[in-house]
């Protein structure tokens, strides 16, 4: 850079400084003037290690900022160099450098998507519609109106193209660049008109690098920059050439014609029919040579073929468009009104709340808010109850309604009765069990019923809720202990009662109310088959839960591990034993015609209760000990599509080779198995329906598997949903022949993976691996995975702890000595996560946290082994 | 080698024996049943030609039935690029051909048919049309990248097929994968066409010279519903533009309704294409040839009973409309006959009755004499011819052949009578007896139809049948019965020839008749009074009935009588006939249970009712309801019933061990203590987790231990 132009630039920085209010429009009409300034610019922005460049982003970003339009220009003729450096910057990975061009786009960006006021500016366009007058015709002159605008809507010609809000952006990521980039881009459409020859000029040369850098078509352009393939997105190419149309004609003849060309290419390349539409229009339309551009200064073309350019929206106004500009800000008004009014109810929850502790003597007042409110009162009551039971209870009442004061007395007596209730009931809930199985001693048939009606409560919360009204359900708290649940019920079912009608005393109510409720739940239970629909919603309509809240904790031990679960197993005997081996002989009877059958084409699915291992088991063992098959543990959590193929390929077909993709995989297997019909495989699946492959994908590509000539399959399923699995053209792939199984037998091998319920995650094997990678490392990076799992340990209580931030990680690392430098412990980070011992994930800020991905017990049993080792 | 492993789900087993070949695999399955294995090589062979013969014969009525389609297309297809093929450069053509030509081709809702369909289809084009045919589907499909790559792929390989000479640069690029683009596929288009331009003088191929000199490169998308609609619109917007390099022609394969091309494209899009509809067959006639060709024939011995074909035709009708599925239906009855009939030995043709009657051995004929039909037709024979029977085998295998032979005989007038009874009944309002021979045919099957109300209206509908209607169904009679294998008809023939000539004497009759009725009316105009009116009605009511039948009304009635006797005589149902064991299929339970499984009832009996499975004693209990000594895993079932959407995991053990305990040891003091006996929890903890893999209840955080129920209304 030449000592001039530094000077020219720096004069510019400092000058605008010292600038006063009052002279910035006077500054900004000569800033034109300033011959070498502008080119000087261009040298800064183009060379990434300028140290003029950051002060220049500022600089012009200040311009942008300041409320005269013209200097607001002068930096946007600058918009097309300054995208194509950053996007240069951001395909070469150079992300330090361009870190003021960054921030500079980011800014014009964000003031552009507010207008004055802070809101979200909406850009929108109406189409005008021929049968209505416009500044543009008048409809009577059309003649035939067979283009009516019912007609034209129907095929979706008046539209309002809107623009639609932009977030406000703070960085910019892959997903979002785009976006803010084609935005910038239709800014500068809009001013197009206003920009000098350089710009356009840089504009040109802009797209067509973009499109053509790292592809073939680079070694014919005149310039040899290096640079990377730049990823680019539809919506950005078709800004793009908004921009060139208006160059083309504008004095970029040539150039124009030439980015045209190179989009088009990268469009074709791509396959992104949106730039390729418009390009080839444009392409279409170019007239033989050059327009005349003597006269300078005169603008051919005006910009109006591109429905994005706001000044359009601004001159095409038309009866609709004000009817709909009319009707966006009566709906805008609507909608505060209504944010208002939920405001003022949420004060009014607050209140209430407070009134709620004041009790009873409040409860005119109160009275005065319902009618005051009217409507709105109903619902937040109900979140606004925050409070106990009892306070519910006496709160509740009042609020129904006014002509229930007569029972206030009445209900006064409830507390005390509820509480007596409470004591007999307590005691009676811990000497159930034995009371019960005496009672069934007695009498053997009926223990199953008495026993329900004791101790398994849950199905009568259930009908009771079912009659009470649930206007009250949700004033109920969720972890309240279990007999106070109880007499909040009792309450509850009280005043259902009492609202319904019924004027009994409370006495009389008392002494029946164990006979109504059973007669209600038998009721109940009456109606459930007729209206299971209903019963359904009833039971989903609110997130409530009525179940007691005892837990496992009680017990004394609460979760088995799986040896010991094994263990206990084993020593008790299996009813029916002789049964359920006469059953599966039944079954094993039908051995030589699944054989046939699957010869035949058909591939052959088992259902119902009882494990299926041992009778596929024993079908493998007794017929298939002379043929090539292949048996699937679809039970196994680890299973894959990829690991059935991979069996396939390497261990049956002896193929040592990798492929891109299952369907390729596939597409192999199907050439080998259809070159060669004497191959024969039998597959055998134990639960086809198994966690890992239900997906739609993997069923899919079994089932194309199944469809194979040479390849029998038999498998397995048990859950109860596991048809809906397959569609037709599935079923049709699969050509299943069903076959019912009952075996009775208990799942043992299905259920043995620790994954089911209540059995203790012992987490052995995590543990074992978690110890057996450690001890293969350095000393120092044990110290270091360590000093993870401690901290993690110590926030263990916190749910929603993200990990420990790598900076934070690092400096407690060097402050054990552990590391010397960030790149060591980034080095054996990545041993970590190679072996799976850690998980890396970005928060919200952009930092990296650091997760040992296991729960807290193994963690815990892992630290306590590592301390006896040292 | 066991299959049970912690680290790995898939084992693979390698014997190193030789392997056996496959069809003595199968012979040999088919003896591994019990007892009768003597006969099963005879009886696989069978079944095996058998089940060709009908393969065979449904390919080539499928093939028939697209024909049709087939021949439209073609000749759209040549027609839609024929100004491609001058190269005309007029501007007028130039602007036409942005449209591209599509074919819109609506198959119906069996999606799993089209697929042949489609083969057929891309087959005849192969031959006829154009080398270059790509068969898309959505699955392949996500994005318009995958699509031109799946498009490229195909189109360079049948280049290959068509000139497996030098493709070294087309291999080249389809290895390129990345740089699939539609310039790509020009250029590619344009070597290829030049290639054979110049090959043209020197003849070598003859498949080539079929095609035109610039064939039309066919893209089919076989599930146009599914695709992704961005998909499809780039794809058509990108192709459009090169519709003047590239002569595409677009078939879409329509589910549903040509509609849906208007709701997935937008109509900037839809106007690029120049669409024609074109329409297949339905599933429904589809079917009914099928039937009319596989069963209503004489040409295979094996026969569907009643109540397996309606079987088939419900599941085809309630259930998937498919095609493929009902013959896949009868492929199983086929196997399922000559698996489980030791006799169906003798379901072969008619020449080679005679050897397998003479062959079969002493067993076979103890098997002939222990079917029911056959101890049926014992029973009324008298007792000489009974004791030979019984104990005679030479004289019994004689007797056997005569019975089969007669089945065959008695099937064949059965077809050809049937359709005559069809062409009656299908003209009648409403149809008492179904509108398709096929409902005709259930019910003839079913029971004697002429004891059936149905039928009984039918005749009566059929005695009001205006003369040219009756006529004209005679004339189709004559005709079937002619075109019929049976002999018997010769006089039934005649029979009817004889009606039509007395219809035509009528002609002159007639005037008399219509005298009569103008006289009445005549009546009818002259009082006007209610009363009298009514009156006269009544009394012309009587007359009426009174009345001697016109000459026209008596032979109409004699007609009527005719097709009645001939249904009694021929539409007997086959179960009473003899030996119909043999030749019929009627075990519909089997079908069912295979074809149209409900393993959801079978999970729910099996907890509810546990003893349908294990035949215990112990398990017996009134009500209905499930005993307390029933599998773990029926109980904790019947417990979780009674709860509401979430399951307390503690009520549930302990309502658990109260039953459990009080079926075990009654009267055991061990439930004084508060905890659970360790082997109950472990029993509990077992069934609860086979109920989650069952997926009945799954783990819930919405409480503490607690799960939520997943079912509803399963009690």
């Amino acid at each position: 850079m030449l000592g001039s132009e530094r000077g020219v630039v720096e004069e510019w920085l400092s000058e605008f400084k010292a600038l006063p209010e009052s002279q910035i429009s006077s500054y900004a009409a000569t800033l034109h003037r300033k011959k070498p300034l502008v080119p000087a610019l261009y040298k800064v922005i183009q060379d990434p290690n300028n140290e003029l460049l950051e002060p220049v982003c500022h600089q012009l970003f200040e311009l942008y900022r300041s409320s005269e339009v013209r200097l607001k220009r002068f930096t946007l003729q600058f918009l097309p160099e300054l995208i194509w450096v950053y996007l240069r910057l951001t395909a070469s990975r150079d992300r330090q450098s361009n870190g003021c061009i960054e921030a500079l786009l980011l800014g014009i960006y964000n003031l552009e998507i507010a207008d004055k006021d802070g809101n979200n500016k909406v850009l929108s366009f109406t189409i005008p519609s021929l049968s209505k007058p416009s500044i543009y015709h008048e409809p009577s002159t059309i003649g035939s109106m067979a283009l009516t605008e019912g007609a034209l809507s129907q095929h979706d010609l008046i539209r309002v193209v809107y623009s639609d809000l932009h977030p406000q952006r703070e960085t910019f990521t892959a997903q979002n660049r785009f976006e803010v980039l084609s935005f910038l881009m239709l800014c500068y459409n809009s001013a197009i008109v206003y920009m000098p020859a350089s710009s356009y000029q840089s504009l040109c040369t802009m797209g067509s690098r973009l499109c053509v850098s790292g592809f073939p078509r680079q070694q014919e352009k005149r310039w040899k920059e290096p640079c990377g393939r730049v990823v680019l997105d539809p919506d950005f190419m078709v800004q793009l050439l908004t921009g060139v149309y208006y160059a083309i004609y504008n004095g970029q003849w040539e150039l124009g014609q030439e980015v045209l060309e190179d989009i088009i290419y990268r469009a074709q390349l791509e396959l992104y029919s949106q730039p390729l539409l418009v390009a080839n229009a444009m392409k279409n339309s170019l007239p033989f040579d050059a327009p005349d551009v003597s006269q300078e200064g005169q603008k051919v073309l005006k910009v109006e073929v591109t429905p994005t350019v706001p000044r359009i929206s601004r001159s095409a106004i038309t009866t609709a468009s004000i009817r709909r500009h009319r009707w966006r800000r009566e709906g805008m008004k609507a909608r505060k009104d209504k944010a208002q009014l939920s405001i003022s109810a949420k004060t009014f929850v607050k209140k209430l709340e407070n009134i709620s502790d004041n009790k009873a003597q409040e409860i005119l007042e109160e009275k005065k808010y319902i009618a005051a409110l009217g409507i709105c009162v109903q619902d937040p009551m109900g979140n606004g109850s925050n409070v106990s039971g009892g306070d519910i209870y006496s709160f509740q009442t009042p609020r129904r309604s006014s002509k229930m004061a007569e029972l206030a007395s009445e209900l006064a007596q409830t507390p005390e009765r509820s509480v007596a209730s409470d004591h007999s009931k307590c005691p009676e809930k811990t000497a159930k069990p034995p009371q019960s199985s005496k009672h069934s001693s007695s009498n053997k048939v009926q223990p199953m019923s008495k026993k329900k009606e004791f101790v398994s409560t849950t199905p009568y919360r259930l009908r009771k809720r079912l009659a009470a009204s649930d206007s009250h359900l949700e004033s109920e708290s969720e972890y309240s202990a279990s007999c106070s649940e109880e007499e909040d019920e009792e309450d509850q079912q009280e005043v259902s009662t009492v609202l319904s009608g019924q004027k009994t005393s409370g006495k009389t109510k008392a002494a029946s109310t164990p006979h109504p409720r059973n007669s209600l739940a038998k009721k109940t239970k009456e109606e459930k088959t007729s209206n299971l629909a209903e019963e359904y919603f009833e039971a989903h309509s609110s997130s409530k839960v009525l179940t007691s809240d005892r837990t496992l904790q009680k017990l004394r031990k609460r979760r088995l591990s799986q040896e010991t679960l094994h263990d206990l197993l084993k020593r008790a005997p299996l009813p029916y034993a002789a049964d359920i081996k006469e059953l599966n002989q039944q079954h094993e009877s039908m051995f030589s015609k699944w054989m046939l059958q699957l010869h035949l084409g058909f591939n052959i699915v088992l259902y119902g209760l009882g494990s299926k291992h041992d009778l596929l088991e024993n079908f493998r063992t007794s017929l298939l000990h002379d043929s090539v098959h292949l048996v699937v543990n679809g039970y196994f959590p680890g299973i894959t599509v990829r690991s059935i193929l991979n069996s396939i390929t390497e261990e049956v077909l002896d193929h040592t080779g990798t492929f891109r993709s299952p369907l390729d995989q596939l597409e192999f297997i199907t050439k080998r198995f259809k070159e060669d019909s004497s191959l024969e495989l039998y597959v055998l699946i134990h639960s086809l329906d198994s966690q890992m492959l239900r997906g739609e994908r993997s069923q899919q590509i079994l089932a194309q598997l199944s469809s194979l000539p040479g390849v029998f399959l038999i498998a397995s399923i048990d859950h109860i949903n596991a048809p809906l699995m397959w569609d037709q053209a599935k079923l049709s792939l699969y050509n299943w022949l069903w076959y019912e199984t009952t075996t009775f037998s208990p799942y043992v091998e299905e259920t043995s993976y620790e994954n089911s319920l209540l059995v203790k995650q012992s987490g052995s094997l995590a543990l074992s691996s978690l110890t057996h990678v450690l001890h293969s490392l350095t000393p120092n990076a044990r110290g270091i995975f360590r000093l993870l799992a401690q901290y993690q340990l110590e926030k263990k209580d916190n749910p929603s702890y993200p990990g420990l931030s790598f900076q934070d990680f690092y400096q407690q690392c060097r402050e054990a000595f552990l590391v010397n430098s960030d790149l060591t412990l980034r080095a054996q980070l990545t041993e970590f996560r190679d072996h799976k011992l850690i998980r890396t994930k970005r928060g919200p800020d952009g930092v990296e946290y650091l997760l040992i991905p296991v729960d807290v017990s193994t963690l815990t049993d892992f630290l306590e082994n590592e301390d006896e080792d040292v | 080698m066991s299959t049970c492993s912690v680290s790995k789900g898939c084992f693979v087993f390698k014997p190193s024996a030789k392997k056996r070949r496959l069809s003595q695999r199968t012979a040999g399955d088919f003896g591994n049943r019990s007892g009768n294995s003597e006969d099963s090589e005879l009886q696989f062979l069978t079944c095996r030609s058998l089940w060709n013969q009908i393969k065979s014969e449904t390919e080539k009525i499928q093939e028939d039935l697209n024909k049709q389609l087939l021949d439209n297309l073609v000749s759209f297809l040549s027609r839609s690029h024929s100004e491609f093929q001058e190269k005309t450069t007029e501007w007028t053509c130039r602007m036409k051909f942005r449209e591209i030509p599509t074919a819109a081709l609506v198959l119906g809702v069996n999606v799993t048919d089209h697929d042949l369909t489609f083969r057929s289809l891309s087959d005849f084009l192969q031959n006829n049309i154009t080398p270059y045919i790509a068969l898309l589907e959505a699955k392949d499909c996500p994005g318009i990248k995958n699509l031109m790559q799946k498009l490229m792929g195909q189109l360079m390989n049948c280049y290959v097929d068509v000139d497996s000479l030098e493709d070294e640069d087309c291999v080249q690029v389809s290895q390129n994968r990345t740089r699939c683009s539609m310039s790509s596929l020009i250029k590619w288009y344009k070597s290829v066409t030049k290639k054979t331009d110049s090959e043209t003088p020197s003849q070598k191929r003859t498949s080539s010279s079929t095609y035109w000199q610039s064939p039309p490169i066919v893209v089919i998308f076989k599930d146009m519903e599914s695709f992704t609609t961005k998909v499809l619109q780039d794809f058509i917007v990108i192709s459009s533009q090169h519709i003047d390099e590239l002569p595409l022609v677009l078939i879409f394969g329509i589910a549903t309704s040509p509609m849906i091309i208007h709701r997935l494209l937008p109509h900037s899009v839809s106007s690029l294409l120049c669409i024609e509809l074109f329409q297949s067959l339905s599933c429904k006639e589809h079917l009914s040839t099928i039937i009319d060709k596989l069963l209503l024939t004489d040409q295979f011995p094996f026969k569907l009973g009643e109540k397996v074909l309606q079987v088939l035709i419900n599941i085809f009708l309630y259930h998937d409309f498919s095609v493929q599925n009902f013959i896949k239906g009868f492929q199983l009855c086929v196997v399922e006959h000559f698996f489980s009939q030791p006799l169906s030995v003798l379901c072969c043709q008619l020449v080679d009755l005679k050897e397998r009657v003479t062959s079969l051995s002493h067993n076979q004929c103890e098997n002939i004499r222990r079917l029911p039909s056959f101890r049926r037709y014992v029973e009324k024979q008298e007792s000489g011819k009974q004791i030979a029977l019984l104990t005679t085998d030479n004289f019994l295998k004689e007797e056997t052949q005569k019975l089969l032979e007669d089945l065959h005989v008695y099937h064949n007038n059965y077809v050809s009578v049937l359709r005559c009874l069809h062409v009656f009944t299908s003209s009648l309002p409403k149809y008492p007896l179904g509108k398709q021979i096929r409902d005709l045919h259930c019910a003839c099957l079913e029971n004697q139809v002429w004891e059936t109300k149905e039928y009984e209206s039918s005749l009566q509908l059929a005695r009001m049948l205006n003369k040219s209607d009756l006529v004209t169904m005679l004339q189709q009679c004559v005709e079937i019965l002619l075109s019929s294998s049976g002999k018997e008809f010769d006089k039934t023939v005649e029979k009817l020839k004889e009606f039509l000539t007395q219809f035509q004497n009528l002609e002159a009759e007639a005037f008399q008749e219509r005298d009569v009725s103008i006289s009445s009316q005549k009546e009818l105009q002259k009082k006007t009074d209610l009363y009298h009116l009514q009156k006269t009605l009544l009394e012309l009511k009587e007359s009426r009935q009174s009345k001697k039948l016109t000459k026209f009304e008596m032979l109409r009635f004699e007609v009527v009588d005719y097709i009645d006797s001939l249904v009694r005589k021929y539409l007997v149902p086959a179960d009473h006939r003899t030996l119909h064991e043999i030749l019929y299929f009627n075990t519909a339970t089997v079908l069912r249970e295979h074809l149209n499984a409900a393993p959801r009832t079978a999970l729910h009996t099996a907890l509810n009712n546990p003893q349908w499975y294990l035949k215990n004693q112990a398990l017996k209990c009134d009500g209905g309801s499930i005993s307390n000594k029933a599998p773990d895993i029926c109980i904790v079932y019947k417990l979780h019933l009674e709860c509401g959407r979430l399951i307390n995991l503690v009520d549930w053990l302990e309502a658990f061990s109260t039953v459990v305990t009080a079926a075990e040891e009654p009267n055991a003091d061990t439930a004084s203590s508060d905890q659970v006996d360790d082997i109950i929890h472990a029993r509990f903890i077992r069934a609860v987790s086979e109920l989650e893999l069952l997926g009945f209840i799954k783990p819930s955080k919405q409480k503490t231990d607690h799960v939520a129920r997943l079912t509803w209304g399963g009690c």
